[in-house]
């Protein structure tokens, strides 16, 4: 499934919520279907800065593929992350560099959060970005 | 005097509690990060760039004769609020912060040696820890801490020990911003004394709270921001006893610090002056000291029973359902509540209150020692000012039923 379905997928999902408490239940909801990221790839070089609680990022190439892991202990971050690694996973990295990303304004998720947290999720999709880019040949 | 403590004709005074915030009335409980300002303070700001804007202690003319006797005033104000002996022992400053940095960096860099000691206490504010790391890293003195326990508290027995011949410096902080402890100051300055040591209390927490006597407390040296006691902020206070004051050199150089330059030898200003280089924060001061004013025309035993009636209300109504974590139950405390839902990050509790139009401060608080302490990864804090309500706690309280339902 490519980045786009995935992504109109998501936005369907969320559409029908008109209101954030909704919109928000899924989000944390969806944290809990993160798999646990193993304890010794929670190191400081996979902290993503720029987040206000403690966010973790890597990934593997297993063929032409990407997969990713996350961690965070806040619910809502967790699941942000989760929804952003459900967009990525098993792509090829340059598919990833070439994507948009912007699933999250279109679902009417980051209208919803403050100037700081929507500044984290930018941090969580530049990261994502840049783990891709480490397997892109130029 | 007599009057009954009338909160809403208080709450008209202040603009900014009058609005809607994601389409709930503002719930305001993030005072220990900084107060609101009456209209009085936001007055004061605005007739002084309207009316009398100009440089202080130099001009003869009429308009800066204006500012620099409202700016010396604010001095007078000060002096009057921490019953200091005059008004040259208040050195207007950028807030606790710089306060706590002029002392690290004047007379710690002159008087400190290697093996000399600085104490702290386990309860600090980042702000009265990495200043004197700082000057401990410079000058080879070390930095020793009081511990506490598990209700938030200094360990007095404790600090008995750690104050001993090689402490140079006790710097406590007077109120707890992360649990809103109010620390035994005075025991610790006696101790202080006994060996010959300074004493530095910051006050951020404490001046907005109760009255302050800086001659009774006997401290050497007293720091606060204008910014957390209805004043503006990037403006701040630090008290010294005069003859410390004069001894100790001074911090930045340039103008107003000194009484005559030239190439070969510059001579130095008194203090305050010689502590203060350069154009300070005129409308800063001005507007702090209506700040003062405002606070100094309320009755403080009604303000005290208010914030207390708040604190004891907001901690029965947590403590309820057991759903909640009070974290810092000292015996004494000002209007702070530090909290945790069980099963709950504070990040996502504070995200559904803002949600709900209820502002409060989540993390560590400039003060991670604590929240290793606690092995927690922060907290919720709401800090009440005399401003706030009980059913404002209702609120607050209506919405973290909401959080439970998400999160827990």
């Amino acid at each position: 499934m490519s980045i786009a379905v995935k992504e109109a997928e998501i936005i369907e999902e969320f559409e029908m919520l008109d209101n954030w408490q909704d919109r928000f239940q899924i989000v944390i909801d969806t944290g809990e279907t993160l798999p646990l990221m193993p304890e010794e790839r929670r190191v400081d070089q996979n902290i993503i800065h720029g987040c206000q609680n403690r966010v973790y990022l890597s990934s593997d190439l297993d063929g032409e593929v990407l997969h990713f892991y996350g961690h965070s202990e806040a619910q809502i971050p967790r699941g942000l992350l989760t929804l952003l690694i459900r967009l990525v996973d098993g792509e090829k990295p340059e598919d990833i560099v070439q994507a948009s990303l912007d699933v999250f304004e279109k679902a009417g998720i980051k209208d919803n959060l403050s100037m700081q947290r929507a500044v984290g999720l930018e941090s969580m999709i530049k990261r994502v970005k840049l783990e891709a880019a480490k397997y892109v040949k130029n | 005097m007599a009057d009954k403590f009338d909160v809403m004709k208080i709450r008209e005074d202040f603009p900014i509690l009058h609005q809607e915030v994601n389409g709930y009335p503002l719930v305001y409980f993030d005072n220990g990060a900084t107060s609101q300002k009456p209209r009085q303070v936001i007055e004061a700001i605005t007739s002084y760039y309207s009316g009398y804007n100009a440089n202080i202690h130099r001009g003869v003319h009429t308009l800066s004769q204006r500012a620099t006797s409202a700016y010396e005033l604010a001095r007078e104000e000060v002096k009057n609020l921490l019953n200091a002996r005059s008004s040259e022992e208040i050195i207007f400053t950028k807030g606790t912060t710089e306060g706590i940095n002029l002392i690290a960096q004047t007379w710690g860099r002159h008087y400190l040696k290697a093996g000399d000691e600085i104490v702290v206490t386990a309860i600090e504010h980042h702000a009265n820890i990495v200043p004197w790391q700082m000057i401990c890293e410079e000058t080879g003195a070390l930095l020793k801490v009081i511990p506490m326990d598990q209700n938030g508290e200094l360990i007095l027995e404790e600090a008995q020990k750690i104050i001993g011949p090689r402490t140079r410096m006790v710097a406590v902080i007077h109120v707890s911003n992360a649990l809103g402890t109010i620390n035994p100051v005075e025991e610790l300055i006696a101790m202080a004394q006994k060996v010959g040591a300074m004493t530095l209390i910051d006050g951020a927490q404490a001046v907005a709270h109760f009255k302050v006597d800086v001659k009774k407390l006997d401290c050497d040296f007293y720091v606060f921001s204008a910014h957390k006691l209805l004043g503006p902020t990037g403006m701040g206070v630090l008290y010294g006893k005069l003859s410390n004051l004069e001894q100790i050199p001074p911090y930045q150089g340039g103008g107003d610090m000194i009484r005559s330059v030239s190439f070969s030898k510059t001579i130095y200003n008194d203090p305050p002056l010689k502590f203060e280089a350069g154009t300070p924060n005129i409308e800063g001061a001005i507007s702090m000291a209506e700040g003062i004013r405002y606070w100094n025309s309320l009755d403080h035993t009604q303000v005290a029973a208010h914030e207390q009636d708040l604190l004891q209300y907001a901690t029965e109504r947590l403590k309820a359902t057991g759903d909640y974590r009070i974290i810092g139950e000292a015996q004494n405390k000002v209007a702070v509540v530090s909290f945790l839902l069980n099963g709950a990050h504070p990040y996502d509790v504070g995200f559904i209150l803002d949600k709900h139009g209820i502002a409060v401060r989540t993390g560590h608080h400039c003060a991670e020692p604590i929240m290793q302490f606690f092995e927690i990864p922060g907290t919720i804090r709401a800090s009440f000012s005399f401003y706030n309500t009980r059913a404002e706690i209702d609120k607050m309280m209506d919405a973290l039923a909401v959080a439970k339902r998400m999160l827990a």
